[in-house]
């Protein structure tokens, strides 16, 4: 079985290398710098996990699990954010996300989180 | 004859003035009180039960005012006891409901469905069967409810859920768990319950005992006990800055009430002495007494304000000025929020790449890979937060500008000039027009920050291959300086949020370029305004009160 694939989608070059630091000796990595290239590459391609950001260009990570509801319902996604607003997270969630990140994170918190949600699967 | 029966005698009269206009001011002002509580939060729950408890009395009150004085018929007495009832079950049964939602009691017995389910069924019987109201009496001053055989249990069960609703307040008030001010809430609302318990007194004529309802008089004190702990202790969550409001609408049902009640009597004074109704009349008495009644109601808010409000209209002023500044401050302690939020946001961000990138260095620092990554990104982020740092620094203290004469055009061409480079490697085209030797007071270098940051935005909207045009015109006392790009634009959402600190749609941007340039727009005594529309570009208007005009 080759590794599970999953999209970064964040604005933020130093986030998207810092979780490439973090992730890609497990796991096969893809990455997305707004809102729309994360919904384009999540309708051409199939993936384990998103890890996708709140506060993007274009669409915001909200506004991509919303739509994501009508295209890809089965894709798990866990939301990363540098807002720490409970209400945020509830939206986040009762959009469809899985769990909620905090910026800045742990390096043993994200492999948790992230195994979590594909050993749930 | 009907209207021989009904003129105005002196029992009637005596009971117009004694009972029936204190008894419709006094559900007038129920009502009035009631929507009001309603309006100030109409999605709670309690609030909406409080306006149906005040529904309730106004409907007891009022139908009993109108019942009593106006039915010509026995037929009609009989349909206003009817309605009444309506208001009198409800009424033990809402207070109790209030009582159970205002300190979120759960009673086993009686529930809030059962206590409703009766009072439904007490509406049904009073409508349906002789057994709660039988007719009505009829006494000198007036028709009223006659109770039925069942009646006595109604009223054992009114009283028992108005102890009831007592009891739950007076164990609010005992009980050390609730805060000061509920105890407060609770106490005059366990006096006022008690004072309005009283209006049971109403009960008496109904079993043959010839006494007017002077009930109405318990009910007065109590809404205005209720009123108070409103005003004074924040009963129902309304605040002590509404006092006046609240007043004021108490005021305006009451005095309308009571144009109404004049010009009702008018009515029938009219008919007693010529022995007809006319439609003609009732107009004329209208119009009159709204011509009276005019001065008066000034006069009546004069007094209310000494009264109430110990207040001379300069004092008034002064408290109303008062008040907008506490609003100001509430506005400025919100915007203190959002730009601590905000800040937080944009330093966790390039906190976090740090954080990871610092974590992994042991593991990789042999990885020539990871150690230009580590510069690039570290560096970076250090640099991001510096910048946030001073950014923040200019925002929250604004050096006060150094006004000279400046030449708008040469400062504009200066800041282009500067961005040359950029330019040209984007391929964006730059149209200027200028009007010659405008002079405005201004900082240079601070109006020189603010050209950069719009050249700056304009630029990065463009993605290349644009066009920015840069104007200058002078319409009346000011210089209108204008910048315009063919980029991507802002949405019609984004639009109202630019000047905030930290609000950025860039994904590198600090979201403090425009709150920076607007600080120091306002220092120089301008304006500045943004349209745009997505997809087409956007244009920037800053406006200059100009000192002298060149030749």
């Amino acid at each position: 079985m080759g590794q599970a694939r999953i999209l970064i989608a964040d604005d933020e070059e130093g986030i998207r290398e810092s979780l490439s630091l973090i992730l890609s000796d497990d796991y096969e990595l893809e990455f997305a710098k707004d809102g729309e290239e994360t919904l384009t590459k999540l309708n051409s391609d199939r993936f384990a996990l998103v890890l996708l950001d709140i506060k993007m260009p274009k669409l915001d990570g909200l506004e991509v699990l919303r739509r994501l509801k009508n295209v890809n319902g089965g894709t798990p996604v866990l939301v990363l954010t540098a807002y720490q607003s409970v209400e945020l997270a509830r939206e986040a969630v009762k959009l469809g996300a899985m769990d909620y990140l905090p910026k800045p994170f742990e390096r043993e918190q994200i492999l948790n989180a992230v195994r979590g949600v594909l050993n749930r699967r | 004859m009907l209207c021989v029966e009904f003129s105005i005698g002196d029992s009637l009269t005596e009971a117009i003035m004694s009972v029936l206009i204190p008894q419709f001011l006094t559900a007038s002002l129920a009502l009035g009180f009631g929507c009001f509580v309603w309006a100030k939060h109409p999605h709670s729950r309690p609030h909406q039960i409080f306006a149906l408890f005040y529904a309730s009395l106004a409907i007891w009150l009022g139908g009993q005012s109108i019942g009593v004085s106006s039915p010509q018929s026995y037929e009609q007495a009989v349909l206003w006891t009817k309605i009444i009832y309506i208001g009198v079950s409800l009424i033990p049964t809402t207070l109790y409901h209030l009582i159970c939602s205002l300190y979120r009691l759960n009673p086993r017995f009686p529930t809030v469905r059962t206590i409703y389910l009766i009072a439904v069924v007490v509406i049904l019987l009073s409508w349906g069967t002789p057994w709660i109201i039988d007719g009505a009496h009829k006494y000198a001053w007036g028709y009223f409810t006659a109770a039925g055989r069942f009646h006595p249990l109604f009223l054992m069960w009114f009283a028992y859920l108005c102890l009831k609703s007592t009891w739950h307040a007076l164990t609010v008030l005992r009980s050390s768990t609730h805060s000061v001010n509920s105890r407060n809430q609770a106490g005059y609302l366990l006096a006022g319950m008690f004072i309005g318990t009283l209006g049971m007194y109403d009960y008496l004529p109904e079993y043959g005992i010839n006494l007017q309802p002077k009930g109405y008089l318990f009910e007065f004190i109590f809404i205005c006990l209720v009123g108070y702990a409103i005003v004074r202790h924040q009963l129902m969550d309304i605040r002590v800055v509404i006092r006046r409001g609240l007043v004021y609408s108490i005021l305006v049902a009451g005095i309308t009430a009571t144009y109404l009640v004049m010009v009702m009597i008018m009515e029938r004074w009219f008919q007693g002495f010529f022995g007809y109704r006319s439609f003609v009349a009732t107009a004329v008495v209208a119009f009159l007494v709204a011509i009276f009644f005019d001065p008066l109601r000034s006069r009546i808010q004069a007094l209310v304000d000494r009264v109430l409000f110990k207040a001379t209209p300069p004092e008034l002023a002064a408290q109303r000025e008062q008040l907008l500044a506490e609003v100001r401050k509430g506005e400025q302690m919100k915007a203190v929020g959002t730009l601590a939020a905000g800040l937080a946001h944009e330093i966790k961000n390039p906190l976090a790449s740090i954080k990871t990138f610092t974590e992994h260095l042991a593991q990789h620092h042999g990885d020539p890979d990871f150690r230009e990554k580590f510069q690039k990104i570290v560096g970076g982020e250090v640099e991001r937060i510096n910048r946030i740092v001073q950014q923040l620094l200019e925002f929250a203290k604004p050096v006060p500008p150094k006004l000279i004469p400046v030449k708008v055009p040469q400062l504009l061409d200066e800041t282009l000039e500067f961005l040359n480079n950029e330019f040209i490697q984007r391929k964006v085209e730059i149209q200027k027009q200028y009007l010659a030797d405008t002079l405005v007071l201004a900082d240079p270098q601070q109006l020189k920050q603010v050209f950069l940051n719009l050249f700056l935005n304009s630029l990065q909207a463009m993605n290349g291959h644009g066009q920015l045009q840069v104007n200058t015109v002078v319409r009346g006392s000011e210089l209108e300086v204008t910048v315009a790009d063919n980029g991507a634009g802002i949405g019609p959402k984004d639009l109202p949020h630019i000047f905030e600190p930290f609000f950025s749609t860039k994904s590198n941007g600090t979201g403090l370029g425009l709150s920076v340039v607007q600080g120091i727009i306002q220092e120089h005594r301008g304006r500045i305004a943004v349209q745009s529309e997505p997809g087409r570009g956007t244009s920037v208007t800053v406006r200059l009160p100009v000192t002298a005009r060149g030749n």
